[in-house]
């Protein structure tokens, strides 16, 4: 059968087909023509067939059918085609195998005597197949054949179809019938065939490919060398008709698909190699042979990478996969060969483990790593002296004379003057030729070949000039040197005639050669000869030169002696009075040049000769050859004069000895060795080192007797440098000791020499090796890291040099110049860049090394516009949970995007604060502000810093297990006696932190009752008519009071219930609203929002106009007074979780128509009270309690506490102990704690009594009379100084997240601080007092965590709350101060060890050690210093600007008030408002009763209905002023007749600290 | 804000089934969480699913097709948008414990994706509170479920693998390219 694709070659069908023809014209010499014409009708027929659309199927039959044939020939080629066989290839041998097998070649084929169980398998298959074929080939006969007789192919196919015996036998027969020369000649024929198709297919690999298939000897598959080649001969004669049912048993393997063809679905890649694929169907280069880098590839299994080449060569696009080397791109081996890191041997011998962690390190420090033995070997075998204290004056001249031989045998060696001759030589004749090309016209300077002689020339000439000086000079040194030895020999010789004896051996022979003259004479004048010549035109190029500089100097004369000549006619025709002083000014004509004269040669030959007989030899001068021979004999010790007797003597007794060193450690020392006459001193001595160190330095001390003569750094050997290899080093020393051997020829050493006067020093010769022991297996006992470095290290500087030499900057250069790195190795590119950088810097300039020197190419913006963008710095501010920036959402993608509004709000806020009310105080306020700001800021970044670890129990949720306590309490629970009428809160859970989705959280404000309200006076009993129903009212009825809660402007009332002591027993609720709606808890503790109480008085006005109409009509109106107040923060709230108690009410000194002083009727007083009414000193207690709960619902975790963990100065004997007192304390004693350690406004822990010390009040408030200073009233008006200075939360300020302890002068500079600085000032004023005062550290109502101060009077123990100054003895039995927890003062700290913790009940007698536990035991407390200053300063406070707030304040308070009634006119009675005026500052001053008040009233109060009270607070700011009048509702009054009177007084205290009076009140006209 | 260029990106989805051994009676909770500077147009970021029962064929799978559909707008793609899963069931007793959580980041890629959810639960600290949380119905349990998508804290607990849900869901997104951002797989490797 004919292929007709021949993907291969890729011809054209018609290609194909002539070359077929060509093939069959080949042929046809030995096969039957008319097989070839049938050959030829079935191609042509196919082809046209193939043309139609019928035959096409016909054609994929027929592929199909050849690529089972190839793969059966793949198989059965075997392994043998592996390797260089190209696939493809093979069915096109097939093709022609066939065509001659058709041809009648088969019997040719065949008939070489081979047992081919190939064929026969095949041929047996075919046969089964048989059958089915018959059937088939009707239908798949060609359309050009059915017409035709076809008789001629069932001729074939009856020869096919023969039984396979019979053929076989067939065969055999046809076998005997052909001889072997026949088969070679059927395989020549197919010889040329293939090299005309070579030829046609203009592939040149392909031919490769075919020529190796043939004449590569395979592996014979059946033992017979040529079986491959038959097989693959032969296959193809089986009938592909027969392989029909086969097609499914074989993977296709994919050739290149024809055009027409239907693609086979399958592609099974073999793993021999593809074929060789360039990017531009190029011959593959290589890139590393032409020196480009070419990295290692990844180790792949060949089967894998040829197997992927086929796949990729497969697709069209896979092409671009392979580089121009034909081999597919890949990647370099991004693996190091070696581990950074050193690798630390685990496995160390117990016994021995302290040595190995030194060995751990050995990498980087001293110790050689190993185990291994590493050992040295150093040999000393001699040392000679060159000048020795021994020498006399004939050795050291012969020392000197052997120096000399020694480098005039050294010169003679390199012999330089002759080698510059031979050059000058050759030069002279490079010149001459030269000049020889350049012909005739050298100078011709067109030609640019002339050009570049000339330059050439040029360049031999001055080349020429250098060599014969030099040549001169070296004549000229071996001539001074031969001479200077001779003098040298003479001196000697007349020294030996003068001594009378003969010290040295040493001895100069001097042989002449005698010399050819006229030879000599002949090169001599020759030499002077050219020399001449040359001098004379380098002296002629030098004249040109200054001769063109001449020419050039005398133009530029003439111009200007011509443009003289004109000015000085014009001057002379226009000016004749010109006098001749100015003729010099306008220009005098310079000198004119002088030309430079033309070099004389005549006696330039004279000097050249000159200097020649002074440099060379002269020609006839015999040439003279010295020898230094130790042949003399030297005078024997007895023919000596006593000088010289003594010396050799003394030679014979000196005797030196040599110590070894290593790193600095001695090794070992030699025996004396004496010292031979000639001066040496033969050691002979070789020692072997076992080396655990890193050689560092081997050094050999010499050592006459007594004194070290000097010392010699031996060579540290490379470590391929070994006992084998060694060469003996000399290494020079000299030492400066200084020796005289008085009466003796000595000459001494390091004495000025009586011969020359010159200073000799000890000095020689150190013969000597150092070399690694080879040990018997041939391996060399050097330490490791040089191998490493050697071998792998190449690429890894710290193995090279260790991690720790990384930062010797040398070192690293140093290494990178001996690694030789391939500088195309990416990987080597930062230290290659590193050394260009060094050396292109000043060495030393850089003294660090960078790794990360790339780091910098990898930012894809620069540093500044990154900082610069908008976007990024809000981005990485939010990041840093800056608050303002920490709730921002969509941050907006584009910085342009970013607003000036969203940037830019730090800096709004700072300005907004400043336009704020120009006064003195919002100054001071925004000062305090941003000073506060900063310190947040500080502690924020700190608390970031210090980012709490989150717990187990933070995070999931877990039974704890009941252990014994918790079963015995709960147990005990039920024993305990139950009280049904007192119900207890349960405890709730302690909530660990935000359950997920809480949308909503409320406040719960239990209000339980209230006591001690004031009740309406008897004076306002007019009202009394106004009262709902005159029949009902009873003098009972003094008070409707109720509570109104407010909470984020929004509020909750009680019922009104009846009495000065009313129960409501009602819970308000309020909603939460935080930010975003999320309960968070770094949101919620942001919330500095108050809930405000407020107690009012329901009064009932009954407005009904017609009293006829009572029976039917009810027309009243609800009045509400204010009573009183008190306010808690939601931090508190939050922090604490919940607060329960009884609150005082801050109810105003005076409070118009009502009267505090009850007269209550004795039966509706309850015990409680009674209590309450008595106190130490006899006072009753005036103030109203208000008893509530709160808390929040669902419960909110509160913000984790912050471990503080701050810097200190404090000793840290003193931090040890504070911590274990505070360990023991704060585990026994449950909810009481203490602390002795606290943050200051720098962030640093300070001991707690540092912060105590007397320190002065203002001077106003300090009595004159010292028996005054104790008194309570003193005290109290100082106390209420101190309440003044506004309020400042440090948990709202630093988030919760530390408390901040500021010292005095830090808390009156800021006027801002919490219940610690407002307690430490007081205290501090009260010990300045005198005053036994100490600092209570405890719960307080309603906020919380508190300090209050306690002083111990002669009245008994005082408590004072140091935020509103008020005082309590300590027996009183309600206290704002719920438990005390801890005490201190500026000596010691005091835990409170005492079963109860509420102050009426403690003992306050610190010296009672079984109720309070010291912190400093004994009487041992060391007086720590105080961090406060002695004396503080006050400032004065500025009268005018304080009296613009007051008036500033009153007119914003009246406005405000217009502004809520807005639906009222609001009326101000001015008259009242003086009254009132003038009552406020004697309010101040607290000399004003209730009674004052009334009467000063009383002419109002004739015509109204007054209703109001004076409000005095501290002064912070205008809006809580604001607020808190808001509070009261005193704008809320309905009459229509009301009139309003309003005033502010501000008393001013020292340093600024205000004291704010606020007197409002309503009038209403009495009918 | 309106101005403001941002992108957005569509998630489509449900949660199809789980595979929980040993369990049944399964609900899961559902929830979407996503970072600050993104913004949910609209769908809903939480949902509780029914209580299914494992099928009865050998797959045992519990099959819920409960429906994630939310459409989030964002001007960042830090803290693009993570789904959570806690599956919780009804234990021996009745009693509600949890059964596994899990989080996934949703596909960058626009297209149809399908997830197979590893699930896992906070083990108990030790043997006898094992027992005990076992006796009370009471496992410990992550305080909040969308622990599970953050980092800190990871290394204080101790978990179990059990479980997995699958989950399939269809990405879209909108002017995500025009703002620079290549999210495309396609696109990525186009030259």
């Amino acid at each position: 059968m004919i292929e007709v694709q021949r993907p291969e070659t890729q011809l054209s069908l018609k290609q194909q087909l002539a070359q077929r023809r060509r093939d069959l014209n080949v042929t046809t010499d030995t096969i039957a023509s008319e097989a070839a014409l049938r050959e030829k009708e079935i191609l042509e027929d196919s082809l046209s067939k193939s043309r139609s659309l019928e035959s096409s199927k016909l054609v994929s039959s027929m592929m199909q059918r050849r690529q089972v044939r190839k793969q059966n020939l793949d198989q059965s080629m075997g392994k043998s085609m592996r390797g260089d066989g190209e696939i493809p290839s093979i069915p096109t041998i097939n093709v022609d195998d066939q065509d001659l097998d058709k041809s009648q070649l088969k019997p040719l084929s065949s008939s070489v005597n081979l047992s081919t169980s190939i064929r026969d398998r095949l041929k047996d298959r075919a046969k089964i197949q048989q059958d089915s074929a018959m059937q088939k080939e009707p239908a798949r006969k060609l359309r050009g054949l059915r017409n035709r007789d076809l008789q001629t192919r069932f001729d074939i196919e009856s020869e096919d179809s023969a039984p396979p015996e019979e053929k076989h036998s067939r065969d055999d027969e046809i076998t005997e019938d052909h001889t072997d020369s026949t088969n070679q000649l059927s395989t020549s024929l197919r010889w040329k065939m293939l090299a005309k198709r070579g030829k046609i297919a203009e592939e040149p690999e392909e031919k490769i490919d075919e020529y190796s298939f043939f004449t590569k000897v395979y592996e014979p598959v059946g033992g017979h060398e040529k079986q491959p080649k038959k097989s693959a001969l032969i296959i193809p004669e089986v009938d592909d008709t027969n392989f029909a049912q086969y097609d499914s048993l074989y993977v296709v393997t994919k050739p290149e698909l024809p055009k027409h063809n239907a693609s086979p679905i399958l592609f099974a890649p073999t793993s021999a190699p593809a074929e060789t694929v360039t990017l531009h169907g190029g011959a593959p280069c290589f890139l590393d042979d032409e020196g480009i880098y070419v990295g290692e590839p990844p180790g792949v299994n060949s089967s894998n990478w040829n197997k992927m080449e086929q796949r990729l060569i497969q697709t069209e696009s896979g092409k671009k996969w392979f580089g121009i080397d034909g081999n597919m791109i890949v990647a370099p081996d991004p693996l190091k060969q070696i581990s950074s890191r050193p690798m630390i041997d685990f496995d160390v011998d117990p016994t021995i483990q302290r040595t190995a962690k030194c060995i751990s390190l050995s990498q980087t420090g001293k110790f050689i790593g190993e185990s291994s033995v590493n050992q040295l070997s150093v040999s000393i075998t001699q040392v000679q002296f060159s000048h020795h204290p021994l020498f006399s004056k004939e050795h050291v001249l012969v020392s000197q004379l052997r120096d000399l031989h020694m480098q005039y045998t050294s010169r003679q060696r390199h012999n330089l003057a002759s080698h510059l001759g031979d050059r000058l030589q050759s030069l002279r004749n490079a010149v001459q030729e030269l000049q020889y090309t350049l012909g005739a016209k050298p100078w011709d300077m067109s030609k640019p070949f002339n050009k570049d002689c000339v330059a050439n020339l040029e360049d031999y000439s001055e080349e020429i000039r250098n060599v014969r000086e030099m040549w001169d000079i070296e004549c000229m040194k071996d001539k001074t040197m031969i001479r200077t030895i001779l003098t040298v020999w003479k001196e000697i010789k007349t020294l030996r005639e003068t001594q009378g004896f003969i010290a040295t051996n040493a001895k100069i022979l001097v042989y002449k050669e005698q010399t050819n003259f006229a030879k000599e004479d002949k090169e001599w004048q020759k030499q002077i000869k050219s020399t001449f010549e040359e001098s004379k035109e380098e002296m002629m190029a030098e004249y040109d030169e200054k001769m063109k500089i001449h020419y050039n100097e005398m133009a530029e004369w003439k111009m200007q002696a011509r443009e003289i000549k004109k000015r000085m006619k014009a001057s002379k025709s226009k000016e004749v009075i010109t006098e001749e002083g100015e003729e010099a000014t306008t220009g005098v004509l310079p000198p004119k040049p002088v030309a430079p004269a033309k070099p004389q040669t005549s006696s330039l030959l004279n000097e050249i000769q000159s200097n020649a007989v002074k440099c060379r030899k002269v020609p006839g001068d015999p040439i003279l050859r010295i020898e230094l021979t130790h042949t003399v004999t030297i005078t024997p010790i007895e023919e000596c004069p006593p000088v010289e007797q003594k010396r050799r003597k003394d030679i014979l007794k000196s005797s030196c000895y040599g110590k070894l060193f290593y790193n600095n450690s001695e090794v070992t020392r030699s025996p004396n060795i004496n010292l031979t006459s000639d001066f040496t001193l033969n050691f002979g001595e070789s020692v072997c080192l076992q080396v655990v160190h890193w050689p560092e330095s081997i050094k050999f001390e010499l050592w006459s007797i007594s004194e070290k003569l000097s010392e010699i750094f031996l060579v540290i050997p490379p470590n391929d440098r070994h006992t084998g290899n060694a060469e003996l080093d000399s290494l020079e020393f000299s030492s400066s000791h200084k020796v005289t051997y008085p009466n003796s020829t000595a000459v001494g050493s390091g004495v000025p020499e009586s011969v020359d006067g010159k200073i000799l020093l000890t000095s020689g010769k150190l013969f000597g090796s150092t070399a690694w022991v080879k040990d018997a297996s041939g391996k060399i006992l050097a330490p490791v890291r040089h191998d490493i470095a050697a071998t792998f290290g190449r690429a890894d500087p710290i193995h090279a040099i260790g991690a720790r030499s990384l930062n010797d900057m040398e070192k690293v250069i140093q290494w990178i110049s001996e690694a030789k790195l391939d500088p195309n190795d990416p990987r080597n590119a930062p230290l290659l860049h590193l050394m260009n950088r060094t050396r292109k810097d000043a060495p030393g300039d850089t003294k660090y090394f960078r790794l990360d020197h790339l780091e910098k190419s990898t930012y894809f913006v620069s540093t500044e516009e990154l900082e610069n963008d908008r976007r990024f710095s809000l981005l990485s501010l939010r990041n840093q949970g800056v608050p303002e920036y920490k709730p921002m959402k969509m941050v907006p993608m584009y910085s342009s995007e970013v607003t000036h509004f969203e940037y830019a709000q730090t800096e709004k806020e700072e300005k907004v604060s400043l336009k704020e009310e120009g006064d003195v105080f919002e100054h001071h306020r925004a000062a305090v502000v941003r000073f506060m700001q900063e310190i947040q800021e500080k502690i924020a970044s700190r608390s970031r810093k210090v980012r709490p670890m989150l717990e187990l129990s933070d995070v999931v949720v877990e039974d704890q297990v009941p252990d014994i306590s918790t079963l015995g309490r709960s147990i005990a629970k039920l024993l305990e006696p139950r009280h049904p009428l007192r119900p207890q809160r349960k405890e709730r859970k302690k909530v660990t932190n935000q359950a997920v989705g809480i949308t909503k959280v409320d406040l719960l404000v239990n209000v339980s009752q209230a006591q001690c309200l004031p009740i309406r006076s008897r004076t306002t009993a007019s009202e009394q008519r106004m009262t709902l129903d005159p029949n009902t009212a009873r003098s009972t009825i003094q008070l409707r009071p109720f509570v109104e809660v407010t909470f984020q402007r929004q509020s909750s009332v009680t019922h009104v219930a009846d009495g000065p002591n009313p129960h409501w027993n009602q819970e308000l609720v309020l909603p939460l609203n935080v930010i975003n709606n999320e309960f968070s808890a770094s949101n919620l503790r942001e919330i500095t929002d108050i809930v405000y109480f407020n107690v009012f008085d329901e009064i009932i006005v009954d407005i009904l106009a017609d009293d006829r109409l009572r029976d039917t009509n009810i027309h009243q109106r609800l009045e509400r007074r204010w009573l009183g107040s008190f306010q808690i923060p939601f931090s508190t709230i939050y922090i604490n979780s919940r607060i329960e108690g009884k609150f005082k009410l801050n109810v105003p000194s005076t409070l118009m128509g009502y009267n505090k002083d009850h007269g209550l009727l004795p039966h509706l007083m309850t015990s409680d009270m009674l209590l309450s009414q008595t106190s130490l000193t006899g006072q009753t207690d005036k103030n109203s309690y208000l008893t509530i709960f709160i808390t929040v619902e669902p419960p909110l975790a509160p913000h984790p506490a912050l471990r503080e963990v701050f810097d200190t100065n404090e000793e840290p004997r003193l931090i040890r102990a504070a911590a274990a007192w505070e360990l023991l304390y704060n585990g026994e004693h449950g909810s009481r704690s203490v602390r002795s350690l606290v943050t200051d406004v720098n962030g640093k822990s300070v001991f707690i009594t540092r912060y105590i010390g007397p320190q002065n009040p203002p001077n106003e408030l300090v009595p004159e009379d010292r028996n005054m200073r104790k008194s309570l009233v003193e005290l109290q008006k100082i106390a209420k100084f101190v309440s003044l200075i506004p309020y400042y939360q440090d948990s709202i300020a630093f988030s919760g997240s530390c408390d901040i302890w500021a010292t005095s002068e830090l808390f009156l500079k800021m006027l801002a601080g919490d219940e610690e600085e407002h307690a430490i000032l007081l205290c501090n004023y009260f010990l300045y007092m005198g005053i036994d005062s100490y600092i209570i550290k405890g719960i307080g109502i309603p906020e919380g965590e508190t300090c209050y101060v306690l002083t111990k009077q002669m009245e008994g123990n005082v408590l004072w709350n140091p935020s509103t100054g008020d005082y309590h003895p300590q027996s009183r039995p309600y206290h704002s101060l719920v438990s005390v927890h801890f005490c201190f003062n500026n000596e010691n700290i005091w835990a409170n060890i005492q079963p109860y913790d509420d102050p009426g009940r403690l003992d306050f007698n610190f010296n009672n050690t079984k109720n309070w536990k010291t912190f400093f035991a004994g009487k041992e407390s060391p007086k720590l210093s105080t961090v406060q200053v002695s004396r503080l300063d006050y400032t004065e406070t500025n009268v005018p600007a304080i009296q613009t707030l007051e008036s500033n304040l009153e007119k914003m308070l009246m406005d405000k008030i217009m502004e809520w009634r807005e639906r009222h006119v609001t009326r101000w009675n001015r008259h009242c408002r003086v009254v009132m005026r003038q009552l406020l500052p004697q309010l101040e001053m607290g000399s004003l009763s209730e009674e004052d008040q009334v009467s000063a009233m009383s002419e109002i109060m004739s015509s109204h209905n007054v209703t109001g009270f004076p409000i005095n607070m501290r002064y912070s700011d205008a809006s809580t002023i604001i607020e808190t009048v808001y509070s009261t509702n005193v704008h809320v009054a309905e009459d229509p007749t009301v009139e309003f009177a309003l005033t502010v007084y501000i008393h001013p205290y020292a340093n600024n600290v205000l004291s704010v009076w606020i007197y409002v009140g309503t009038l209403t006209k009495k009918y | 804000m309106a101005d403001n260029s941002l992108f957005l990106v569509m998630i489509n989805g449900q949660v199809e089934s789980a595979n929980f051994p040993l369990y049944d009676d399964l609900y899961c909770r559902v929830s979407v969480v996503y970072g600050a500077d993104w913004l949910l147009v609209s769908g809903l970021e939480e949902g509780t699913s029914q209580i299914t029962k494992k099928t009865k064929d050998e797959k045992q799978k519990f099959v819920w097709n409960f429906p994630i559909e939310v459409t989030l707008k964002s001007t960042n793609p830090y803290g693009w948008p993570r789904l959570v899963i806690a599956v919780y069931g009804l234990d021996a007793f009745g009693r509600d414990v949890v059964r596994g959580y899990g989080s996934i980041l949703f596909p960058l890629i626009p297209g149809s994706h399908k997830i197979q959810m590893p699930m896992f639960v906070p083990e108990s600290t030790s043997l006898l509170q094992k027992f005990t949380s076992w006796l009370l119905g009471t496992r410990p349990e992550f305080v909040d479920p969308k622990f599970v998508t953050q980092s800190d804290g990871r290394e204080v607990t101790r978990v179990r693998s059990q479980g997995s849900v699958s989950v399939t869901c269809n990405i879209m997104t909108k002017d995500i390219s025009s703002a620079g951002y290549v999210v495309d797989s396609i696109h990525s490797h186009k030259p």
